[in-house]
């Protein structure tokens, strides 16, 4: 008998049943990785757009004015429709909070003061925002 | 006996398998958490605007401004500015006699003899000046403008506003 696990019947049957294994798990790992990258990697890369976003049209911002901001795809993202954008006035800082794993916060200079509203117009989802004079 | 010849070589490749589909999952979920959007540009430039929109009106500079608290009443929060590390604003006044005008093309103007206020960190205008030279990824991103304006009595003047970001964002906690 030839040694060596191709030329051998029981060593063939033993290799093709550990590559099945191998695929099999190889199949679960991929749809896990991408099941991790379509949970966190999105949600995180949008969470830090719509904070650092959000904080620049706050600076820009003057009193007396109030801007309407497309949230829609937050809130599709986040799947709730409440408490997803804070405008925190006390530390000056704009908590947006779309994945499970923890927010994003930005710091913003304007000294106004800034109230929010959830605001639903059809199927998108708004934020509005209004600035005033401390 | 050659099953276990061959169990052996497959639970090496087996651990590298699982070793690499680890090292991948870790690594990918690492750069796409850690990904970087950059502001800081976009906001020293709005800080520029926001002080010199302030300060000057109809080309007539309040030069009142360098004995008051100025980031009070053009409503810049001074605490955020001052004391958080990410900024840094400078206004400098110089006479106009004082200054050289270069090429207009290259927009280069050198003064001498300011009056100055600041705010911030005082290290970001050198490092602005490093970044011309070299990358450096961390370091701030900054804005500056010279306007020609005149003050109350029609006095002839150069205003530099300089201003950096330094900053980048913070994750918060579950809540």
């Amino acid at each position: 008998m030839k040694k060596g696990i191709f030329r051998d019947k029981k060593g063939t049957e033993v290799l093709t049943e550990e590559i099945i294994f191998i695929v099999l798990n190889l199949i679960f790992f991929a749809a896990l990785f991408i099941f991790i990258i379509n949970s966190i990697g999105g949600k995180a890369y949008y969470q830090q757009v719509y904070a650092k976003q959000l904080a620049l049209v706050l600076d820009e911002m003057k009193p007396g004015t109030s801007i309407l901001v497309d949230i829609t795809d937050a809130v599709k993202f986040a799947g709730k429709k409440e408490n997803i954008i804070n405008i925190d006035n006390t530390n000056k800082k704009v908590v947006v909070r779309i994945t499970s794993i923890g927010g994003y916060s930005y710091t913003y200079f304007n000294n106004l003061k800034f109230t929010s509203k959830y605001s639903p117009i059809g199927d998108k989802s708004y934020l509005w925002i209004e600035a005033e004079n401390v | 006996m050659y099953k276990k010849g061959g169990a052996k070589y497959l639970s090496l490749w087996w651990f590298f398998v699982l070793a690499s589909i680890l090292v991948g999952v870790v690594a990918v979920v690492y750069f796409i958490t850690s990904a970087s959007i950059n502001v800081k540009q976009t906001e020293a430039e709005i800080l520029v605007a926001r002080v010199s929109e302030c300060i000057i009106t109809n080309n007539q500079f309040n030069s009142e401004i360098f004995n008051s608290n100025f980031l009070r009443i053009c409503g810049l929060n001074e605490n955020i500015l001052s004391s958080s590390g990410n900024y840094y604003l400078q206004l400098e006044l110089y006479k106009y006699n004082d200054c050289v005008f270069g090429d207009k093309t290259e927009d280069k103007v050198s003064c001498q003899n300011p009056k100055e206020i600041s705010f911030g960190v005082q290290n970001f205008k050198a490092q602005c000046e490093l970044k011309k030279t070299a990358e450096a990824k961390y370091y701030p991103e900054c804005a500056e403008k010279y306007f020609d304006v005149r003050d109350k009595d029609g006095t002839k003047l150069v205003l530099h506003i300089f201003a950096a970001s330094n900053q980048v964002g913070k994750k918060e906690n579950i809540k």
